[in-house]
């Protein structure tokens, strides 16, 4: 039986048709490279990809999700617990708190199912990198944990559910303070922020090209699904309806610098990396994340019913809707970015630029100031036991001053 | 002292003495006997367990639009092996007549480059990775230490050459070491030891930069006008590369970036524009907090 099985699959790979090398696969099923939307006057190797994608699947945007609602969380807790009202807010309080205790700890796991090695996780702390932003993201959310635990566990005994004279009651209302909560909210933003410049500082033609409006989008968005998040806490936890709209106006702000950050980070793609965005199953998803995530929400805000079980139902199904926006944001990128990074016309479009000496320039600069001619052979080095020893003798003269940048290499 | 290779494409011969040499010297695993249906170069890629790429291209010489940099130079006066004979193969029969013609294929010129790990002088996969993992070591070299790393894989989309690969059933990122144990015996790496022609060159980089530099010069007094470095005297983001090249086709043609980017040269404008978002949105949210309900 397995001799039949296998020559059966064989036979089938004999097929012209079934073979795909690896890499020049169809996209999906539904874009066969039909060809170049832009005209390019660049080759590229056979439509090979010119750079590697990262292996990252769900973990990852459910991570980036579910941190950006602790960090936003967080952020909206402290500010309502500094600023606003001591009896309305505290709602907004606990609920912040709560929101980002479990966001910092679901995130946590999730990152680490996403290595490889999951055992050595804790490598990412042996060091402080502040230019890798996957290693200063791993301290921002260490701290974020402990802070938030802090904030969590004074919640706890405030609640009652802790009582207050316990030796765990008065340790945890010790431990904690409005300073622990203001760096507890500073971390949060920091949180939703570097999930964006770790996207933007990768050579994958999509996240680099938008460049700077990743960070201030997921962070936007940080900010409205933790303020999502807190209203949905708060409508299932019986919060008065007339109080329940307290939020709302932060909502539609960080809807709206969300929306302009897509916009001008979309202005800023070339044609092919832009392709990748408005084609196919990620167009769907970035619209879900547009439409349900930003313009429903906005639109069922301004429009939709303030009072009364209508009121309590509009807050329920906006909150859901920019959540599952959110979620579709971050998968959307992801995978956007992921497919980009196999289009060697998008990873040529952004780096063209100047940087390159035409041959005729570099001849020039190569071959000024030699007024003896060239020996053919002579840079062709000999038999050789050992590339160690310089194996270059000729003297080369200085260069004039019109030559290569570097003419310190020239004359040691 | 930093050391490193310079590839001249010129002079390779397509044989792959160096992928084989890689692989026996640092026992790394077959990649499996896929074809990729292009060219010579079943091999296609640089991957965790291939740390050097031979790449063919093939230009036919009916082809329109090569991938040259510049037009190819007209061809030299010297006398091919075949004594200049352009009409193809006679075969003759027993009288000495003609019986079968075979023509030349239609190839006008192979384009062959031994790519590896550049080493860049400003490396985007070490500058990304969080463990540390990724170092330079004493002889120059951007090395990957494998008890570090925990296969976090935010180096592989940060190299800007797509160089770096996690190994799939290891979990843990590889590539080149520009053979730091043979380095460390006082050794050449075993690519540039195997390679025939010397297309592969290893040692000082300071020797091989003027070495490179003057070959360019001898090409093009020779009339192969469109030779050139890659990778060197170059104002590019990830500055010099400690394996550069010379190429004689535009760099996209070998799958090589025109103008290399250094990811983590966002990495400052990218936390600013997000604080400053996060400066505006706090702000309102505070004036929100604070205003009559
Ligand atoms: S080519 Fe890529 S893997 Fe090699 S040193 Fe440069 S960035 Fe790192
Ligand atoms: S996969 Fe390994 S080498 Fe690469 S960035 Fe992560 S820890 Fe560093
Ligand atoms: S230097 Fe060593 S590890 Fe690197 S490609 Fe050559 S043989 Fe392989």
């Amino acid at each position: 039986m397995p001799g039949l099985f296998s020559s059966i699959i064989t036979g089938l790979s004999l097929l012209p048709a079934s073979y795909e090398p690896p890499g020049m696969e169809k996209r999906g099923g539904r874009r066969k490279r039909r060809g170049r939307s832009v005209e390019t006057e660049f080759a590229s190797y056979y439509n090979r990809p010119v750079i590697k994608k990262p292996h990252w699947v769900w973990p990852i945007w459910t991570y980036f999700w579910a941190g950006g609602i602790a960090g936003g969380a967080s952020a909206i807790a402290t500010l309502a617990h500094l600023l606003g009202d001591k009896e309305a807010d505290v709602s907004i309080v606990r609920a912040g708190r709560y929101i980002g205790m479990v966001g910092v700890i679901v995130s946590p796991v999730l990152l680490i199912i996403d290595l490889q090695r999951p055992e050595r996780f804790h490598h990412m702390l042996r060091v402080l990198k502040l230019r890798s932003p996957l290693n200063t993201g791993t301290w921002i959310l260490t701290s974020l944990g402990v802070l938030s635990g802090l904030n969590f566990a004074r919640q706890v005994v405030e609640d009652g559910i802790i009582p207050e004279g316990s030796f765990l009651g008065k340790l945890a209302l010790l431990s904690s303070n409005n300073a622990t909560q203001l760096l507890q909210g500073v971390d949060g933003l920091a949180l939703g922020t570097y999930t964006g410049v770790l996207l933007s500082a990768t050579a994958v033609p999509l996240w680099a090209n938008a460049n700077e409006s990743i960070a201030p989008l997921f962070l936007s968005s940080a900010m409205s699904t933790g303020a999502a998040a807190i209203s949905l806490g708060r409508a299932v936890g019986g919060v008065e309806v007339e109080n329940l709209h307290r939020l709302d106006p932060i909502e539609r702000m960080a809807i709206i610098s969300e929306l302009s950050c897509l916009a001008y980070g979309y202005s800023k793609l070339t044609p092919e990396v832009r392709r990748h965005v408005t084609d196919g199953p990620n167009a769907r998803s970035f619209l879900i994340a547009i439409g349900l995530g930003m313009l429903g929400p906005l639109l069922l805000q301004l429009l939709g019913p303030k009072k009364g079980l209508a009121g309590r139902l509009t807050s329920l199904l906006t909150s859901l809707m920019v959540l599952t926006g959110g979620f579709f944001l971050r998968y959307a990128t992801i995978v956007a970015g992921k497919e980009s990074t196999d289009d060697p016309d998008a990873c040529h479009s952004i780096t063209r630029g100047p940087g390159r000496a035409s041959p005729e320039e570099q001849a020039q600069r190569y071959s000024t100031g030699h007024d003896k001619p060239f020996e053919a052979g002579r840079s062709i080095p000999e038999a050789r036991p050992n590339s160690f020893e310089a194996a270059v003798s000729f003297e080369m003269n200085a260069p004039s001053s019109t030559a290569g940048s570097k003419p310190e290499d020239q004359t040691s | 002292m930093a050391n490193g290779f310079f590839t001249d494409t010129t002079l390779c011969i397509g044989c792959k003495a160096c992928e084989v040499a890689c692989k026996q010297w640092n026992q790394l695993p077959a990649d499996g006997y896929a074809m990729t249906g292009m060219s010579y170069d079943n091999t296609a890629a640089l991957s965790a367990t291939t740390w050097r790429h031979v790449a063919f291209i093939e230009v036919p010489k009916s082809k329109k639009r090569l991938p040259m940099a510049t037009p190819a130079p007209p061809p030299a006066a010297v006398p091919s092996a075949d004594g200049g004979n352009s009409e193809g193969l006679k075969i003759l029969n027993i009288n000495g007549e003609a019986s079968l013609q075979v023509g030349f294929p239609d190839i006008g010129q192979w384009l062959m480059m031994s790519d590896v790990c550049k080493h860049c002088t400003n490396a985007g996969c070490l500058q990304a990775c969080p463990t540390g993992a990724i170092i330079r070591n004493e002889f120059g070299a951007v090395y990957v230490q494998p008890d570090i790393c925990n296969g976090c894989g935010y180096c592989v989309p940060s190299c800007p050459f797509g160089v770096v690969a996690l190994q799939h059933d290891d979990g843990r990122a590889f590539k080149c070491t520009l053979c730091y144990d043979r380095q460390k015996d006082g050794l050449e790496p075993a690519c540039a030891k195997a390679c025939p022609t010397d297309s592969i060159t290893f040692g000082n980089l300071d020797d091989l930069k003027m070495r490179a530099r003057q070959r360019v010069a001898e090409l093009h007094a020779r009339g192969e006008t469109s030779a050139y470095l890659y990778g060197v005297d170059e104002e590019t983001e990830v500055g010099d590369l400690n394996a550069f090249f010379l190429l004689k086709a535009e760099p996209e043609a070998y799958g090589l970036p025109k103008a290399p980017r250094l990811p983590q040269d966002r990495v400052g404008r990218g936390y600013l524009a997000g604080f400053a978002a996060a400066a505006v949105l706090s702000v309102f949210s505070a004036l929100v907090f604070k205003s009559k309900r």
